[in-house]
């Protein structure tokens, strides 16, 4: 006698994803990537918000306040400045050449980017031993205790930021980007605008004002 | 994926923009606190409005906030009235400064920003200074070098000029 029917296959009705597959986009009309990166700004914003807003509160209730310019070194401040503003630009032109899938140009803005970034840091952290050699420590007063952690926090973006983009610029390297695919580096590009536009107000801020 | 490419603008052109305007912020900031550094409107005003444009244009082009859909541009500008009322909500503070027994930041000397009040004797929870009453109700001077005593701004006289005592820096 033979079998009529064939043996039950499982794998046969199994579903092929965990997840329930619709016909339809259930999301919204938007890529989810940029869609939570801003999300994760927006909360950025907000945690920038309460350092500057406490900034401002001190330095408003304080009797007096040293003119920065006495204290700080703004002349290489504002150089770092340029830097970190031509390292946005190059983050752009990146985004621009694989958007064209021009990797040569990709390979040259992306990397140039990542070299402004770490410059970028390595004059804070020269700042910094600077001003500890000189007992500029937070502990010592309102000016020093704010400054420390505003562009504390701003450089601890900064790292995070060129880490970042050197991740994305390895997975380009292996091919993982083009021109139907760039949204990774998109979203690390707005990052690290998002830390450039913070910049500009804490060097106004912090250094000028 | 990115099936549609975003429009592109002119990266030089706007990097050219950028860093002159942080040039002509730096030199105005260095102009204003040698001519009219007690003009604080006019000095912070000016810096104020390089730095919101120079932010415009990031946030703008680089940040592509320019070519977004409704969706993502409602995920940042909700974070506007916060701020706005988070500004709102910390300005009492600011305000009634000069009503508090001891405002913030008293402890700094106007005349070079150097701290004058020793660590041990600053409440730190509120950053001000507590000289410790004794039980005949005589507040002590701190036992601190003259050249440390506290410079403090305030009504109270006993606080003002603490009386030095002689050999008390020896021990500190």
């Amino acid at each position: 006698m033979t079998d009529a029917y064939p043996a039950y296959d499982a794998t046969v009705d199994a579903p092929k994803h965990h997840h329930p597959v619709y016909d339809y986009d259930s999301g919204p009309p938007v890529d989810r990537g940029k869609f939570a990166i801003w999300v994760f700004l927006g909360t950025e914003i907000m945690f920038f918000t309460g350092l500057i807003g406490t900034y401002i509160v001190l330095r408003a209730g304080s009797p007096s306040w040293p003119n920065p310019a006495a204290r700080l070194a703004v002349d290489i401040t504002a150089f770092n400045t340029f830097v970190l503003i031509c390292s946005s630009a190059t983050v752009v032109a990146g985004l621009f050449a694989i958007q064209n899938d021009d990797r040569r140009k990709f390979n040259l803005w992306w990397g140039l980017s990542i070299l402004f970034g770490a410059f970028f840091v390595g004059v804070q952290v020269y700042e910094y031993l600077h001003l500890f050699h000189l007992d500029m420590t937070p502990n010592q007063d309102l000016f020093w205790s704010t400054f420390y952690v505003m562009t504390g926090f701003h450089g601890a973006h900064v790292v995070i930021g060129v880490v970042w983009l050197a991740a994305v610029y390895v997975a380009a390297l292996r091919g993982k980007y083009s021109s139907k695919d760039f949204v990774g580096l998109e979203l690390a590009g707005l990052y690290w605008h998002f830390v450039d536009l913070v910049w500009v107000l804490l060097f106004t801020l912090v250094y000028l004002m | 994926m990115s099936d549609e490419h975003p429009p592109q603008f002119s990266v030089k052109k706007l990097w050219i923009l950028l860093l002159a305007l942080t040039a002509a912020e730096v030199a105005y900031g260095e102009i204003g606190n040698r001519t009219f550094y007690e003009n604080k409107l006019l000095l912070w005003g000016g810096l104020l409005s390089f730095a919101y444009v120079k932010g415009y244009y990031i946030f703008q082009y680089f940040m592509h906030m320019k070519y977004e859909g409704a969706i993502v541009k409602g995920n940042v500008w909700f974070t506007l009235p916060l701020v706005v009322y988070f500004m709102i909500m910390l300005w009492p503070d600011t305000a009634a400064n000069d009503k508090l027994n001891y405002g913030i930041g008293r402890q700094l000397d106007p005349n070079d920003g150097v701290v004058k009040v020793h660590l041990d004797q600053v409440d730190s929870s509120r950053n001000i200074y507590i000289p410790g009453e004794q039980e005949d109700g005589t507040r002590p001077a701190p036992a601190m070098p003259a050249s440390e005593y506290a410079y403090l701004y305030t009504a109270d006289p006993e606080l003002v000029e603490p009386e030095p005592v002689a050999d008390h820096g020896a021990d500190h």
